[in-house]
């Protein structure tokens, strides 16, 4: 069953379709939503809001975009509302108490990723550290037109769709984002 | 082309975002100015970098938020489907609270039981013979098949049977993404290997292939498993298959993949697959077309 018949039968009311529809998009969602606000519990929190609106919602989708634009928009629109919450309640620490002291909820995926090499644990640490740094520097915007070039892999027309932007504003904002992790991770370059 | 213009638009050649004709004015200017080739190459080492700290979301979370959703749907659900989502769906909080016990979980075929012969009265029947008597009424002779609940453990012979029949159940999807789901715990063994590779290979749902794929992830140094991977990311009409395949291959950055990352290039249209394919041949130092 091509995507389009999937929907059709999704909005009847057909169960099975709408989980085949959820599962043919929830990893790239996952992932937007990991790298977008570089913390599981709320990439968690996006992915199941999201994917209720699009149960609510499906009804109305009128195939006036593609399905992965539409689903995107959702889950951009919910991303950009919490990295919006997080600048006025300056709540970018994703940092936590412990009975071991402070410790950032990422470490652990980090540590995950540089494959218990001493060195190399470090050097990733380091960089992971500067990164989130930079992407909590950019505005909300840059940050998604970025999040969505570099690791979704999303042509920048598309990305103005999603974001209901031209394809000239998302140029932009992937230029001012680029300039400002240039400046900022000048060392490590 | 001033060097100042060059810089507002090398980020746009570095991620394909430029047309025909202003490539090649960046590419003459770039010929004839150290200095934007230096940008560049800084541009170059900072998409490494981004790259690297790329987040992978941590295993399990997938899992998890599909049985979160399930959970949430189901109390979205009118009455009458509130249940198919604590039972269709093959992420159900069960099933994932399962997962842990592992080769000490116990199975209950119940379940499949339940699925097999539907809610109707007599769905699980067989109608014998029908004759109608005098008073203007009809007899039916049916022959009922009975359930068995079996319990045992993924290692028990007939469990591990049965399983594997349930995932090639051609006529049950969600039967087959369940039994597969299980059993891809145990894809240390040869028979339960050969099964996930047969589900890879043909079934006809995406879901399950995925569940098959995930089974598979750590035999990816195994050539049969590398050859059906392959295969997937070149055919597989899914691209969340797809995705998978790429993502599991390319952690090896064996030699025998650039010959399949190339072909896949030339047809491949999803963005993100195809990034991370450039990607990988960039890694493997390899061209990312064939000439």
């Amino acid at each position: 069953m091509d995507e389009a018949a999937l929907i059709r039968a999704a909005q009847a009311g057909d169960q099975s379709a709408f989980e085949r529809l959820v599962r043919a998009y929830d990893h790239a969602v996952l992932r937007l939503g990991m790298n977008l606000l570089r913390s599981p519990e709320d990439a968690r929190d996006v992915y199941q809001e999201a994917f209720l609106r699009v149960y609510r919602n499906l009804g109305h989708f009128r195939f006036d975009c593609s399905f992965q634009t539409w689903l995107y928009r959702i889950v951009t629109n919910l991303c950009l509302d919490q990295l919006r919450k997080r600048k006025v309640r300056r709540e970018e620490s994703s940092v936590q108490q412990t009975s071991d002291g402070v410790r950032d909820r990422m470490d652990s995926v980090a540590e995950e990723r540089a494959e218990g090499d001493p060195e190399r644990r470090v050097y990733s640490r380091q960089l992971k550290s500067r990164i989130d740094q930079v992407l909590s520097d950019l505005t909300p915007r840059e940050r998604m037109v970025f999040e969505m070039r570099h690791y979704q892999g999303l042509r920048l027309r598309a990305i103005g769709d999603v974001l209901g932007a031209t394809e000239e504003a998302a140029k932009n904002c992937l230029f001012r984002a680029t300039q400002k992790m240039r400046r900022a991770l000048g060392d490590f370059l | 082309m001033t060097c100042e213009m060059a810089k507002t638009q090398l980020p746009l050649f570095l991620y394909g975002e430029l047309n025909f004709d202003e490539e090649e004015a960046i590419e003459q200017h770039l010929e004839t100015c150290a200095g934007c080739r230096g940008e560049l190459n800084a541009l170059k080492a900072l998409h490494r970098l981004a790259g690297e700290a790329e987040m992978d979301p941590p295993a399990g979370l997938l899992e998890s938020c599909r049985a979160g959703l399930a959970g949430r749907l189901a109390c979205q659900a009118p009455a009458r489907r509130a249940g198919f989502w604590a039972r269709f769906w093959s992420w159900r909080p069960a099933a994932v609270a399962w997962k842990p016990a592992g080769a000490l979980a116990l199975l209950a075929l119940g379940f499949f039981a339940a699925k097999l012969s539907g809610p109707a009265p007599y769905s699980g029947a067989r109608v014998r013979y029908v004759e109608p008597d005098l008073n203007g009424r009809v007899q039916i002779g049916l022959e009922e098949t009975r359930q068995r609940v079996l319990t045992g453990r993924l290692e028990e012979a007939p469990i591990r049977k049965l399983l594997l029949a349930a995932a090639a159940n051609r006529e049950d999807a969600g039967l087959r993404v369940e039994s597969i789901d299980i059993l891809k715990s145990q894809s240390a063994s040869a028979e339960v290997r050969l099964a996930l590779l047969a589900a890879l290979r043909g079934d006809p749902d995406p879901g399950v292939r995925m569940k098959a794929l995930e089974g598979l992830k750590t035999f990816v140094w195994e050539a049969e498993t590398r050859k059906a991977l392959a295969q997937a990311l070149l055919t597989d009409d899914s691209p969340s298959v797809r995705t998978m395949a790429v993502d599991v291959l390319v952690q090896g950055k064996q030699q025998d993949l650039v010959g399949v990352l190339q072909q896949l290039l030339r047809k491949e249209n999803n963005d993100y697959i195809r990034e991370r394919s450039t990607r990988a041949l960039r890694e493997m130092r390899a061209s990312v077309e064939t000439f």
